[in-house]
This record gives C-alpha cells, structure tokens and sequence, in this order.
C-alpha cells in the first residue's frame, strides 16, 4: 500500500524554470523525487547543467531528491534517426525529431517506474510553451494513455501555473535563474541544438508552428506501438 | 479560442527590420550546424548517422527556408501573406 511516507514519483528534469518549479511542487507531496534527465547523443549540450540545478534543490530538501543522468542514445537511434527521412516524407514537418526524442524519454522513464516501482510521472510541461508539440495539450493527453497501461499515473503539476508565477517562485528561494534574454533564462539548463534550430522561425518571426492534431496524433500512435514492444523486450530480458 | 497549435506567438505582426535580422540569423546558424556535422564527420571516422542526419537537415532547411522567404505563416508590417491568416475554430 502506498502511503504518504513512501509515496514516490519520477520527474522528467532539465533544470529549467518548468522543471524545477514543478520538483518543488513534487516535494512538499512525496517522500522521495527521482529527478531524470535524458540525453540523445545528438546535439544535446551542457547536460551538468541540470545536475547543477539538482544541487540546489538538494540544498532546500535535504534526502529528497534523488538525480540520475541517462542515456537515450541507442533508443533514438531506433526509434527516431532509422525512419528519420521516411517520417520526414509522411509528415512533413521537423517535429518528427522533438516529438520523438519525447517519446524516447516517455519510454525510458516507464522502464525506470518499473523497474524502481514507482507510481506516479510527471513532467514540466507547461501551457505556456504550447507551441512546443511535445507540450500541446494533446500530446500531453496521449502520452498519458502510454502511461496508463502500464499502471503509472502520469501528471503535469505545472501546466497551468504561469511563467510569471514560476519566475517569482523561483526567485523567492533565490535559484541561479542564469542569463536573461527577455523572459527567456539562458545557461541553466541542457541546450538542444535541433530544438533550437526547429522552433527559431518561431521565436524569430513569430511563425505558426502548423502542429496539425491528425498528423501528431498519428506519430504518437506509431511511435507508442514501437515504445510498447521495447519496454516489453527490454523487461523481459532484464 | 482561436488557435491551436500554432503557438501563442503565432501570426503576431513583425517588423521589416526584425525579418531581414531573422532571416540572416536562421541562414547563419543552419549553415553552421552544416558545418558542424560536416567537420563531425570528418573528425569522426564514419559517423554512422552522418548521411541520414545531412539529407533530414538538408530537406527541412531547404523547406523551411521556402517557406520563411514566402513569409508564410507570419506577418510582416501588418501584411500577412495568403494562408497565413489562421483559421478561426
């Protein structure tokens, strides 16, 4: 029986203002928060960043927190980089690579609940970065379900909660919040170059992202059928 | 509601000024992570990924590139180009 004193969840963490506002949110309601954050091997830098960040939340509630910094190289790759241009032809659209490596990271934490017999996932998504297609309320809704038949519950602590809301609360308990640039906070959490390259027409010229419901829906679903047979093989063979 | 998907950001008028900024900024940094998986390769004897991520790179670029050179999808000194305009649901 789970109860309030050995109540465990897993976060997705970057170390961002998302992440580590929804880690606070996640520390005055469970026992223990293991703090995950991932890396494709493909343009992700600075990834200390983020054990940094865990540091300091290891300051505020000491035995806490628990950081691990995993791979998911070799999943990506089978999931992401072997169908990458035949994905890119059905969709049209770069948000193969984001939404993938997402579903990378969903897959990886499942394996991580079972194996550590955790209940509960959350992540930092947030509504104020809806233009992020891992981010859309439908993504989040659909990742979910991924969740659901392996029994975790998975939840967004902060989705609703505002940027300026997160900023004040973050500032309050005197977090390094790195260089700013508008309401953007460079130097405190992982960079990702694709990411970066995908969503600048964006930040640059305010273009529409054009993250059309059928078509995310869809990679979702594919991408789900491959993340059920890994874990199912991956659990198997120990 | 009037959006989805696009961003909250989406179609909100630039200027002239920040487009041509923009525009130099996305060709510079694509044609630097250009350079980047090139030299990858080149350091890296046969990086295995190298092929599939120039030709990804290479399609979406070129596409993207139409596409911000068309000014779709964004509006410039409140002129918003056919089918930029999104759909009211």
């Amino acid at each position: 029986m789970v109860t309030m004193s050995n109540k465990q969840v897993s976060l997705m963490f970057s170390g961002g203002l998302d992440s580590t506002t929804a880690a606070l949110n996640l520390a005055k309601k469970y026992a223990k928060v293991h703090l995950l954050t991932y890396f494709n091997g493909h343009g992700h830098l600075y990834i200390n960043n983020s054990a940094k960040r865990a540091a300091e939340l290891e300051k505020i509630d000491k035995n806490k927190f628990t950081h691990s910094i995993i791979s998911i190289e070799g999943l990506f790759k089978q999931m992401v980089i072997d169908k990458l241009l035949q994905d890119y032809q059905e969709y049209n659209s770069g948000f193969i690579w984001c939404l993938g490596c997402k579903m990378c990271m969903h897959t990886e934490s499942i394996i991580y609940n079972l194996k550590n017999n955790i209940e509960f996932m959350a992540d930092g998504s947030s509504a104020d970065s809806d233009e992020m297609v891992e981010q859309m309320s439908l993504s989040v809704s659909l990742i979910a379900m991924l969740y659901e038949e392996y029994k975790i519950n998975y939840f967004v602590p902060v989705y609703k909660q505002t940027r300026e809301e997160k900023i004040m609360e973050l500032k309050k308990l005197r977090f390094r919040m790195g260089f700013q640039i508008g309401n953007r906070f460079l130097g405190v959490q992982p960079k990702c170059i694709p990411g970066e390259l995908y969503y600048m027409p964006y930040l640059c010229f305010n273009k529409a992202m054009e993250h059309e419901k059928p078509l995310v829906t869809k990679f979702i679903k594919e991408k789900k059928e491959f993340a059920d047979t890994y874990i199912k093989g991956h659990l198997q063979n120990g | 509601m009037g959006r989805c998907c696009d961003g909250r950001n989406a179609y909100q008028p630039i200027s002239e000024i920040r487009y041509y900024a923009g525009f130099i900024l996305f060709v510079l940094l694509h044609l630097n992570f250009k350079l980047t998986l090139f030299l990858r390769n080149y350091l890296i004897k046969r990086y295995p990924y190298y092929k599939i991520l120039k030709n990804f790179h290479n399609a979406y670029f070129l596409q993207t590139l139409k596409e911000i050179k068309k000014r779709q999808g964004m509006c410039v000194g409140n002129k918003c180009t056919p089918g930029a305009t999104p759909d009211e649901e």
